[in-house]
């Protein structure tokens, strides 16, 4: 690896304490469930973390940066209905996904002009958000689920490419393509710059301001993402959808050695602690853990990682 | 006129009766005895369990995890009730529960100094989940006569959880306004490194604050499963938290801290229960409840932003 | 003859590397107001620190009324009667005056733990008026107060300390002038009351008006004390200043240019006080003033770190500067007194602090150039003389000397044609400093035009071509190159413009 950030400890690049913890799910349940260590299963986990995985990718350049986006699970479910009445309404299936993703971004717009313009306290303001849009969806598709795509669409979510889920294949290249960006670009430096002293980088001349808006806008933009591979995995929209992501998208992301207080943390991280999450759940329902229980462990698991210096300290 | 004009709870008084007035004209159902009295009855809970997020946002703090308390609080009294537990017995050891989950929360915050928001984001779905758990996934119900008192019974005439949320008011009210520990909630919240100075300690605050909050939850819990007669594990209480967040900052309340009454809470929790009743009688779609809600949280920090900048402005030049 | 109410005999106070306090006696009594004087870095500020709690002191001893004690905590050395006015105030705006006079004091608790409102508001009301404050209206909350009023809080807080000591630290520097007569009349109230003051300000006529008596505090010792009545202002000046200094500076050879590269015209430094001046192509121009005098507003207008009105013409074209982002556009570079908060990264390496402002200089498109950002980083580096095993360490690591060659590195990567050095050489040692002014001065040769902000006369006088000095948000005075001397400077600078010559 270049030695441009080799000294740099803000990546946190050992795992160890992840890669041990992922192994001993493997092992665990490998032992607990003969359903677990087949090929079927592990390509049936690939296809069903690719949701949570998209958002964090984003989640984790956010907490990073210092601050943290709770709106994304309704950003998901109001970009997917977006979409789905779009279709409804006999636009074409690609336009609307595209009014979807748009949908999403502008969402990520509002949170980043009254965050990173106007300075406003992010956690408030997207709780604010989460309340107001899944509300929103409410109203947009009466409660109703939106089904009946075409199936080209549901290539997306459900099509295999050798043996491989196509989302998961489209899960890592994004996680590529943003370690691409995390690493060799000078936006990375400015994000984890901002997440150690705001100041400095203010005082560098850079703005501050852009580079948090650009961050809610790629919030909402994944979580649109999220939304539609949602949708064609489910084949159908729900209002629903998303409840409850921003737990397993924040786990994943402060069990990957992101620290809650920002300035530290890792793409390549992320990934090992989304692993984790979806195994742990894959686990646990192979076991016939329900899935609220499921939410208990996920919780503590939070609270470990997010007061445990194993996990966010050096 | 302009004194009263002048008072912190102005807006918050002036927006209540003018969503009053609005949903008067428009709907004749609205403005009737029995309404006003449901509006009041509906929302006794959400009066108690406010008064404690009042003073969790007063230092400055959030809890999210006020609705699964509840959840879990009103399961585990529904099990102690379906085990033949004398109903004030089992109201008391639901109440003991609530007051263990801000324990929880306390511990994380104030000794653990974890974030306030990834301890009560974590908490929420743990006590969510043990409350299902306990539930075994099926509705409490079939609470027996004993308990309808305390959501539904009468003590001299008057509803008995009303009677409850008053008294809770006012010991709070009295708390907040004069005793030590009620004022240091303000100073933490207004200042403080000025705090820590003045030899406060934050720690010790907060833990209180997060206890009264659980007990406090724990005592809306038995009236709200009492009054509703079944409690569903998974849903009771979903956007409690959120709901009674904005009322704190509809009243009056500052996200940053240091500023916000009881009483402009009280008349925050109205005003968002005037709006659900109205919308409702108004035959509108109750989802766009939820969306209004979301709107006025967003709306409230606006406000308090715009009022900090303005503070900020008034300072003398510091010229350095 | 009264028995002095504190007594500090011996006082030394050593931080690792540095001695700030060496054997300081200090005598304090009853209804006198003693002026602390020296100039930055003398020592003031340890003091005080040690008299109000915050440093216990590493040799020496304190008395208060006779008796030995030492300080544990401010809030101990407020309950033992010394109380310190602080320049920025520890008010909770959010709750009324009494309030914060009063706030979580057991005495004002009655039966049943119950606040006894109506006592709390009267006392605190007559507290407030014992020092004139009449016209508070105790009930209401700081935020609404005035400057001076939140002072008279901050003052009527430490009285009901019973506080037989008071310090005050820049009293004066907050209030606007038609403010400060009030407070000399609070002083003048505290004075009747027996409380000592210890009162501390860089201010002439504040000092002459107000104190009885002045010590001079230089590089950590006592020079003297004295009464009053007994010195001048030119003595006080010769006693914080001393003797010239060693010749750090080097030699200017050359004369700056003729074209002027940068003009300020009624520039706003705060909405009543506005600057304007030139600077000419690699010239060093020097601002000197005391804290509280706009010189650092200065900076932050020209870097766009503060919004204002007034024109700023680079080369001759007008410039809208809103932003750092816009002053860098404009060649303008920034090298801020705080390198701790403003300056450096800390767990960044110095690689990644020097190539920060020109990250997208440094990129092939959207990808970080590696071998570029290594090769300016050497460069910077060797032209510096930053001492490291490599630059790929945190800036952590470094001597506070080579983080500030760090700060200064990263803005010359950005080839700037004008350069703010705002404190360049606070807290760093002596041979770092001497190889910063040399650094300072090839620069200027090399065609940059400097603006050097500093509060060391030394300095300033050693490095400048011409120097502007402020004084409460207006140039006060002009001095060219060799004209000015440390008690001139300290003198315009603690006075409003003086017509016609030195008093």
């Amino acid at each position: 690896m270049s030695a441009w950030l080799s000294g740099f400890s803000l990546k946190s690049n050992k795992l160890l304490v992840q890669l041990v913890l992922l192994l001993f799910i493997l092992v665990l349940f490998s032992i607990l469930s003969p359903y677990f260590l087949s090929v079927a299963n592990f390509m049936n986990v690939l296809n069903q973390m690719v949701e949570v995985g998209l958002i964090a990718i984003p989640m984790t350049m956010i907490i990073i940066s210092g601050a943290m986006d709770l709106s994304v699970g309704s950003i998901l479910a109001f970009s997917a209905v977006s979409m789905g009445v779009a279709y409804q309404q006999g636009v074409n299936i690609w336009v609307s996904v595209g009014i979807g993703l748009l949908a999403g971004l502008l969402c990520g717009a509002v949170n980043g002009y009254l965050i990173a313009r106007h300075r406003m306290q992010a956690i408030v303001v997207t709780i604010g958000m989460l309340v107001m849009l899944r509300g929103l969806v409410y109203v947009i598709n009466e409660g109703r689920p939106i089904s009946g795509f075409p199936d080209a669409f549901y290539f997306l979510g459900q099509q295999y490419i050798g043996g491989i889920p196509f989302n998961a294949i489209f899960l890592v290249a994004m996680f590529l393509l943003a370690s691409f960006v995390m690493k060799k670009t000078r936006f990375s430096t400015y994000v984890y710059g901002i997440g150690n002293n705001e100041e400095v980088v203010r005082y560098s001349g850079i703005s501050v301001v852009r580079v948090r808006f650009i961050l809610f806008m790629l919030s909402g933009l994944f979580s649109a993402i999220a939304g539609v591979f949602l949708v064609s995995r489910l084949a159908s929209a729900e209002a629903t959808s998303g409840t409850n992501i921003e737990l397993d998208v924040i786990t994943a992301t402060l069990i990957g050695g992101t620290h809650i207080f920002g300035g530290r943390g890792s793409l390549a991280g992320t990934f090992v602690g989304l692993l984790i999450i979806v195994f742990l759940r894959n686990g646990l329902n192979l076991l016939g853990v329900s899935v609220l229980y499921q939410a208990v462990i996920l919780g503590a698991l939070l609270l470990l990682a997010a007061g445990n210096k194993k996990f966010n300290g050096e | 006129m302009k004194r009263l004009l002048n008072v912190h709870e102005a807006p918050i008084i002036i927006f209540t009766i003018a969503v009053f007035l609005l949903f008067s004209v428009i709907s004749p159902d609205f403005f009737q005895l029995d309404n006003i009295k449901l509006i009041l009855d509906q929302n006794i809970s959400m009066f108690i369990v406010a008064i404690g997020m009042t003073m969790v946002i007063l230092l400055g703090g959030m809890d999210l995890s006020v609705g699964s308390v509840l959840a879990v609080t009103a399961t585990s009294v529904g099990l102690f009730l379906g085990q033949g537990i004398h109903p004030w017995i089992a109201a008391l050891m639901g109440i003991g529960i609530g007051v263990l989950c801000g324990m929880v929360n306390g511990y994380f915050i104030a000794v653990r100094k974890i974030p306030d928001i990834i301890v009560t984001l974590a908490t929420m779905y743990i006590f969510r989940g043990i409350a299902v758990g306990i539930s075994g996934g099926t509705w409490m119900t079939n609470f027996p006569e004993g308990f309808r008192f305390f959501g539904q019974g009468q003590l001299l005439g008057i509803s008995f959880p009303l009677l409850i949320a008053v008294v809770l008011i006012a010991v709070f009210v009295y708390l907040l306004k004069f005793t030590r520990s009620g004022r240091k909630i303000y100073a933490i919240g207004g200042n403080g490194s000025a705090a820590k100075l003045a030899g406060i300690s934050a720690a010790k605050s907060k833990f209180m604050v997060y206890v009264l909050t659980g007990l406090l939850v724990g005592i809306a819990s038995v009236i709200f499963a009492s009054k509703v007669g079944s409690v569903q594990a998974s849903t009771a209480g979903n956007s409690l938290s959120f709901e009674v967040m904005a009322a704190v900052l509809i009243g009056g309340g500052s996200i940053f801290g240091g500023v916000g009454t009881v009483a402009g809470t009280m008349l925050g929790v109205l005003f968002m229960g005037i709006i659900k009743n109205g919308l409702i009688i108004s035959k509108v779609s109750p989802f766009w409840v939820d969306a209004t809600t979301g709107f006025l949280i967003i709306l409230a920090i606006v406000i308090n932003t715009l009022q900090r900048i303005r503070q900020n402005k008034g300072k003398e030049g510091d010229l350095i | 003859m009264s028995q002095p109410v504190l007594t500090m005999e011996g006082i030394s106070k050593e931080f690792p590397g540095v001695k700030a306090l060496s054997g300081v006696n200090f005598e304090l009594f009853p209804g006198e107001v003693h002026a602390l004087m020296g100039e930055n870095g003398a020592g003031k500020s340890t003091l005080m620190k040690i008299l109000s709690g915050v440093y216990a002191p590493t040799q020496g001893t304190i008395r208060l009324k006779g008796k030995e004690t030492s300080f544990r905590s401010p809030l101990d050395a407020q309950r033992q009667g010394v109380s310190i006015i602080h320049q920025e105030f520890n008010l909770f705006t959010n709750l009324s005056a009494a309030e914060n006079i009063f706030i979580d004091r057991p005495e004002m608790v009655g039966r049943f733990g119950r606040i006894q409102w109506s006592k709390l508001y009267n006392e605190a009301q007559r507290l407030v008026d014992s020092i004139g404050g009449g016209e508070i209206d105790v009930r209401r909350e700081v935020r609404h107060l005035g400057v001076h009023s939140q002072q008279v809080v901050e003052i009527a807080k430490a009285l009901s300390f019973q506080a037989d000591v008071l310090i005050m630290d820049e009293p004066s520097a907050a209030l606007p002038e038609n403010e400060v007569k009030k407070m000399f009349d609070v002083v003048n109230r505290l004075r009747a009351q027996g409380v000592a003051i210890v009162y501390v300000s860089h201010r002439m006529k504040e000092i002459f008006e107000i104190a009885d008596k002045v010590t001079v505090l230089r590089d950590g010792v006592k020079i003297d004390t004295r009464s009053i009545e007994d010195v001048t202002e030119q003595s006080l000046i010769q006693m914080m200043v001393g003797k010239e200094v060693h010749r750090l500076y080097p030699v200017r050879d050359q004369e700056p240019g003729e074209e002027t590269v940068l003009k300020v015209d009624r520039l706003s430094l705060d909405s009543a006080h506005a600057v304007s001046f030139e600077l000419r192509k690699g010239e060093i121009l020097g601002l000197f003033g005391v804290p509280g005098s706009g010189s650092h507003t200065v900076a932050e207008r020209l870097f766009g770190l503060k919004r204002g009105t007034g024109d700023i013409l680079i080369n001759g074209k007008a410039a809208r500067i809103n932003s750092p982002g816009d002053a860098k556009a404009r060649k303008i570079a920034y090298v801020p007194p705080d390198r701790h908060r403003q300056g450096i990264i800390k767990p960044m390496s110095i690689r990644q602090n020097l190539s920060l402002p020109m990250l997208p200089q440094l990129s092939k498109g959207l990808v970080l150039d590696r071998g570029r950002i290594r090769r300016m980083s050497e460069e910077y580096m060797e032209k510096l003389r930053i001492k490291a095993p490599s630059d790929e360490q945190s800036v952590d690591f470094l001597s506070g000397g080579n983080q500030q060659k760090v700060v200064i590195g990263k803005w010359l990567a950005s080839k700037p044609e004008i350069l703010i050095l705002e404190e360049p050489t606070r807290g760093v040692d002596v041979g770092a400093k001497a190889e910063i002014y040399n650094i300072i001065h090839r620069l200027a040769r090399e065609g940059l035009s400097i603006l050097l902000i500093s509060s060391e006369m030394p300095e300033v006088i050693g490095l400048s071509d011409r120097i502007l000095v402020l004084y409460k948000g207006e140039i006060v005075h002009e001095f060219a190159h060799g004209e000015a001397d440390q008690e001139q400077l300290l003198q315009r600078a603690s006075h409003p413009r003086l017509e016609g010559g030195i008093l």
